[in-house]
């Protein structure tokens, strides 16, 4: 990107999204984007490089850029962003490098791609319009009430170890009523999908929690079921990595009930 | 005019927050260098943010130091901007981060709350003030913002302090302790190679000492129970001494340090920050 636009300001958001975690990195961009200026975005979680999925730009309603594989990785940070307004595949050769492996498209595709618009580029030369509803789309776990308990999902494990969970403080206080500070939570992990049946973490987790404010709400150590920087329900361990402790990952049912 | 300095230090992790935060203060301040001090400071470790900042103030151009190792963040812990004698502003929580590099350049000159919420992101969360709070206060001071613009001012007494460890010299010893341990395991220890040598005698490279590693709590008196002993010498480098072989030097900081050469002398030693360490003419 510097070889090609010099003058770039580029930022690391994030290299250590999980491998091939397209949901790992859908979540970081809606974490990140809202608060980068205006720019061009690039996001490569690509499993699928070198197949038949496209590699695509779109431009959303900011202003904003955002370049990646056709995966589902860019959506969601771009409906963020004021939603799609343009969606094109990058087919103009001519803004990539010479020779293109089928392999790492960061560096030969995408990168360039970014560097040319950055540098004034039209957004219109990278390549023909794709209909926006034909773009793929993440099916995004929700937070459902049900019976006074909410059936919720993990969707990201952040780095301190807090675990995200699917939902905000309105879904959980429709399942349960009023949210104050202390109030006893117990919240289920279902056995995790993938994991072998004779695995110590393939079995049914309980946690029981309190709710609160922040992480010094609860002692050290203790765990604490909160809203998060953005508003999503969120669980930590005050000073400790609760991810770690409970063996928790991306994707896990969780059920959260009163106690 | 050059363009704005801000340092930034927190236990973040390189991903995620703290580029977050850098995009915070790009907007706002977008002709501002921001230079990363690190961002892998053992979570949760205050002492060890503010021994980092303490190494790297002495380097920095006056500018706007944010650091943020904040495990109080939301509760009633205060967010502060202190200005120092050199003229720097450093901006974080008030938990003691701060002063050891504040004392190194000046010194605390005027102290204030951040209560402008004119200079916060819009919505403030309660667990990320490194993104709504700290971060944008630096970037609008850094845009020519004044300073008592911030907040009400507070005494500088009224700041939380946090003290390295300090050593004592004696006659034929010196006591210190471990004020951080690097990412090499070599244990950055309290005081300066003349403390060392007003307790020991000249130190020579090549001169033979002995660390002795103190049980419990017993950290003065002369002849007390050990729990660990490590002969070795004083050495300008690492590479004065065989692979694996300890040394004593005077670190990049100008602070002594103990090291294996190549290896993790911490680990080895099982040592832990504060703890007391006494260094022995041999």
């Amino acid at each position: 990107m510097f070889g090609i636009a010099p003058d770039a300001n580029i930022i690391d958001i994030n290299h250590q999204v999980p491998r091939y975690s397209i949901r790992d990195g859908a979540a970081s961009l809606v974490f990140a984007l809202p608060h980068m200026p205006v720019g061009v975005h690039v996001a490569v979680v690509d499993p699928g490089v070198g197949t038949d999925r496209k590699p695509v730009a779109l431009k959303v309603g900011r202003g904003d850029i955002l370049i990646g594989p056709d995966n589902g990785l860019l959506i969601e940070a771009a409906e963020l962003l004021g939603g799609i307004v343009e969606a094109r595949v990058l087919e103009n050769r001519a803004l990539w490098l010479p020779v293109v492996s089928s392999s790492f498209h960061g560096r030969d595709i995408f990168a360039p791609t970014a560097a040319h618009l950055a540098l004034g580029e039209p957004f219109a030369s990278v390549g023909p319009t794709v209909r926006i509803d034909d773009l793929v789309r993440l099916v995004q776990p929700r937070a459902t009430v049900v019976n006074g308990r909410l059936e919720t999902t993990i969707v990201q494990v952040m780095p301190y170890g807090n675990v995200t969970l699917a939902g905000t403080t309105l879904d959980l206080t429709l399942a349960v009523g009023a949210l104050v500070e202390g109030r006893p939570f117990r919240l289920t992990f279902a056995a995790p999908a993938f994991a072998a049946a004779s695995s110590e973490a393939a079995a049914t987790l309980v946690e029981d929690t309190v709710w609160g404010l922040t992480f010094g709400s609860v002692p050290l150590g203790a765990s604490v079921l909160m809203s998060d920087a953005d508003g999503h329900l969120s669980l930590s361990d005050n000073q400790g990595d609760v991810a770690r402790r409970l063996g928790l990952a991306v994707d896990r049912a969780v059920t959260i009930t009163t106690r | 005019m050059t363009a704005p300095f801000i340092s930034f230090l927190t236990d973040f992790g390189p991903d995620g927050p703290a580029p977050i935060c850098r995009a915070v203060m790009l907007s706002i301040a977008p002709d501002a260098r921001i230079v990363d001090l690190g961002h892998s400071v053992r979570k949760y470790a205050i002492r060890d943010g503010a021994f980092l900042l303490w190494t790297a103030i002495p380097f920095l151009p006056v500018g706007i130091h944010v650091a943020v190792v904040d495990p109080g963040v939301g509760t009633d812990r205060r967010p502060v901007a202190v200005r120092a004698g050199r003229g720097d502003v450093f901006i974080g929580p008030d938990n003691g981060l701060l002063m050891p590099a504040v004392e190194r350049v000046g010194g605390v000159s005027e102290a204030r709350l951040l209560e402008n919420r004119d200079l916060w992101l819009p919505n403030t969360s309660a667990t990320f003030h490194g993104r709504d709070v700290f971060s944008p206060v630096a970037a609008h001071l850094a845009t020519g913002v004044p300073f008592d613009q911030v907040g009400p001012a507070i005494p500088g007494a009224d700041l939380v302090g946090l003290s390295l460890p300090a050593p004592r010299v004696h006659e034929g010893w010196l006591d210190t302790a471990v004020a951080f341990i690097d990412s090499f395991g070599n244990a950055r220890l309290a005081g300066q190679p003349g403390e060392l040598a007003a307790a020991v005698g000249p130190l020579d490279p090549g001169r033979r000492l002995v660390l002795e590693i103190p049980a419990g709590d017993d950290r003065t008196a002369a002849g007390g129970i050990i729990a660990g002993r490590v002969d070795l010498t004083w050495q300008p480098t690492f590479g004065r001494v065989a692979i694996g072989e300890p040394l004593l030097y005077e670190d990049s900081s100008g602070t002594i340090a103990a090291a294996d050469n190549q290896g993790n002398l911490a680990a080895r030693l099982g040592l832990a920050v504060d703890q007391p360490v006494r260094i022995r003419a041999a």
